[in-house]
């Protein structure tokens, strides 16, 4: 069963005359329940991905669906319906609750929206449970988002992207802005959420260890495009894409007896600009394994887990 | 003799202590990894030993010995001939460290003009030098170039090529590659390793990623709420911690509570409302840093932490 399916976004950008490729082909299922971890470095189009997912930025092309309907066909009536269902948790705590607002009125400012989810009467009820489900004290609905750490913020912008009870979380580097102690905290949380919830997540970091941590499946990628998709243990522990091997090969590892024991990927330079991606496989021009024919050809994802021409041999 | 000896550091912002008293030292050639997450004082304790606190940071107690000179009791300009020369630093930022309206090799070398009294031609050619150092491709080409039309890593290089310019015993790193992807930082940590060996340069390493101090460090320092917790060689630290909160860190487990706040600190040991070990004197008295025989730790229960099994 498929809860939320991504097929073939793509989303091109005009700037300044020349056109960016942030999204180029990606496709993916997701079932209720389950968490897809997203990863990849700055401009590989994580972020676009997460806005078209949501229906804030509107597709080139390719499709989006919730439950079988297709998202950005939508009349107005049914759209509204579907904020329910797909909220979204944003990277940065400080800049994105309103400062001005009490907590409570963030938390239960959906229901102003989608006034048939709570009664009136209720409303109050329903946001102290939610904090308190969020690991909040409820009397801190009276207070203001200044009056809380960066880890408490995160959780206020959980609570508000719970407040409907939706059946899939996009979330956009949601513990980056976080210190390390206060990290594992809200990754515990959104754990323990998805177990009480039944939630879906669509995870998405820059950081493999958190994503190894959260999520069951793995989708790596590279200037716009997917170039590897499987299992966590797949991904992680049998990468087969050149560039999900040097990538997982960057990764510091907090063990100083593995020092100089491991031998290491070295990518030579940084990802190539979206505005001219390079012909062919992307990241030929960083790959060790790059021949004549991944300058003419591109690589496909298709029924394999890597898209590229000359992957790791599946063990 | 240690290189660099900070001791019992005090540093106060208003009437506010954000450092009451780090003590640390850096011995010649070696990596020291300062680790610590916001507000923990690394970078107040890095721009302390600079002479480069922004008001109304002062120091307001302790000593900063460097070849077991006092720099904090220098006159400045006693102090800036060791800055640069002696002890030099790169930044998180490599973008707003840089001057976006001159050349990266004016800038360069603009050390070695004004401190070497090197002739513009001759701080150019140096300039080239050092970017070839610091591996950047291209450097006679690249050297006109201005810092936007640099990626973030060449940046970084860029400045690591600066701080390099007088040839420093001392490199202090702040976070050099914080703002940088991971295959990326990969790249600027073997530099910087290298350019340690080659140079027989120390290094401090401020840090708040766990995953590039066991890369990296020789020793560590954890700071915690303006103190350094713990100190130790990175083996023995990562395989027995003595402090409570390095053994929750090390654990990867979610810690309760949150840091607090430099304004308002907890009473006796400043990590008690969070620490699994804490009893009834760790509310009242702080605790006193303990010799662990060639590491150290300030927990009233370090000993007992040291050899708990589930501390690791």
């Amino acid at each position: 069963m498929t809860l939320l399916r991504a097929d073939g976004l793509v989303k091109h950008f005009a700037v300044r005359g020349r056109t960016v490729h942030a999204v180029d082909g990606v496709s993916f299922d997701l079932a209720p329940g389950e968490t897809l971890g997203v990863v990849g470095e700055s401009g590989c189009g994580k972020s676009t991905l997460a806005k078209l997912l949501m229906r804030l930025e509107k597709p080139t092309a390719g499709r989006v669906y919730v439950d079988g309907a297709d998202v950005f066909a939508m009349p107005a009536r049914q759209l509204r319906r579907l904020r329910r269902d797909v909220q979204m948790v944003l990277q940065d705590p400080y800049t994105s609750l309103n400062p001005r607002m009490t907590v409570g009125a963030i938390v239960g400012e959906p229901f102003d929206i989608h006034r048939d989810v709570a009664p009136r009467g209720d409303r109050r009820r329903l946001v102290r449970e939610l904090l308190d489900r969020v690991g909040l004290r409820p009397e801190d609905a009276d207070r203001y988002p200044h009056q809380f750490s960066g880890g408490q913020r995160q959780r206020i912008g959980i609570a508000r992207a719970l407040a409907l009870r939706p059946k899939v979380v996009i979330c956009d580097e949601p513990v980056s802005a976080l210190d390390m102690s206060i990290q594992a905290q809200v990754v515990n949380l959104l754990a323990d959420l998805q177990r009480g919830y039944g939630l879906a997540y669509v995870f998405i970091a820059h950081d493999l260890t958190l994503v190894r941590r959260l999520a069951h499946r793995v989708a790596v990628m590279y200037l716009g495009k997917v170039v590897e998709t499987g299992t966590v243990t797949e991904v992680y522990e049998r990468p087969t894409h050149p560039y999900t091997r040097a990538l997982l090969s960057a990764v510091p590892v907090p063990d100083p007896a593995l020092r100089g024991r491991l031998t290491p990927i070295r990518l030579t330079g940084e990802v190539p600009s979206p505005t001219d991606p390079p012909s062919g496989c992307r990241f030929r021009t960083r790959c060790w394994k790059a021949q004549d024919l991944c300058a003419t050809e591109e690589p496909v994802l298709g029924l394999g887990r890597a898209a590229c021409h000359f992957p790791e041999p599946l063990r | 003799m240690s290189l660099l000896d900070v001791t019992d550091l005090r540093v106060a912002f208003g009437p506010t202590t954000v450092l009451s008293g780090v003590s640390l030292h850096l011995d010649p050639g070696e990596t020291l990894a300062v680790l610590g997450e916001s507000g923990s004082g690394k970078t107040v304790t890095a721009q302390a030993v600079m002479g480069i606190l922004d008001p109304p940071a002062v120091v307001v107690g302790g000593c900063v010995r460097y070849r077991g000179q006092d720099l904090l009791t220098l006159p400045e300009r006693e102090r800036r001939r060791i800055r640069g020369r002696e002890i030099a630093m790169v930044f998180q930022d490599a973008l707003s460290a840089l001057n976006p309206v001159f050349t990266v090799g004016y800038q360069i070398g603009e050390t070695l003009r004004i401190r070497d009294g090197l002739s513009r031609r001759e701080a150019l050619h140096r300039a080239v030098e050092l970017m070839d150092q610091v591996r950047i491709p291209a450097a006679r080409q690249r050297v006109h170039e201005y810092p936007h039309q640099f990626s973030g890593g060449m940046r970084q290089r860029v400045s690591i090529a600066m701080a390099l310019a007088l040839d420093p015993a001392v490199l202090i790193a702040d976070e050099p590659t914080t703002a940088l992807d991971v295959t990326v930082q990969a790249q600027i940590l073997d530099l910087l390793g290298e350019l340690r060996r080659e140079r027989t340069m120390a290094l401090m390493l401020i840090t708040h990623d766990l995953g590039v101090v066991a890369q990296v460090a020789d020793r560590i320092a954890v700071m915690y709420a303006g103190r350094v917790v713990e100190q130790a060689d990175v083996h023995q630290l990562f395989r027995a911690p003595a402090h409570p909160y390095t053994a929750a860190l090390l654990r990867g487990a979610a810690i309760s509570g949150t840091p607090p706040s430099l304004r308002d600190l907890p009473s006796g040991c400043a990590f008690h409302p969070r620490c699994r070990y804490a009893a009834a004197v760790c509310r009242t008295v702080a605790p006193s840093t303990v010799d662990l025989g060639g590491r150290s730790a300030a927990c009233h229960f370090a000993r007992e932490v040291l050899v708990d099994p589930a501390a690791r």
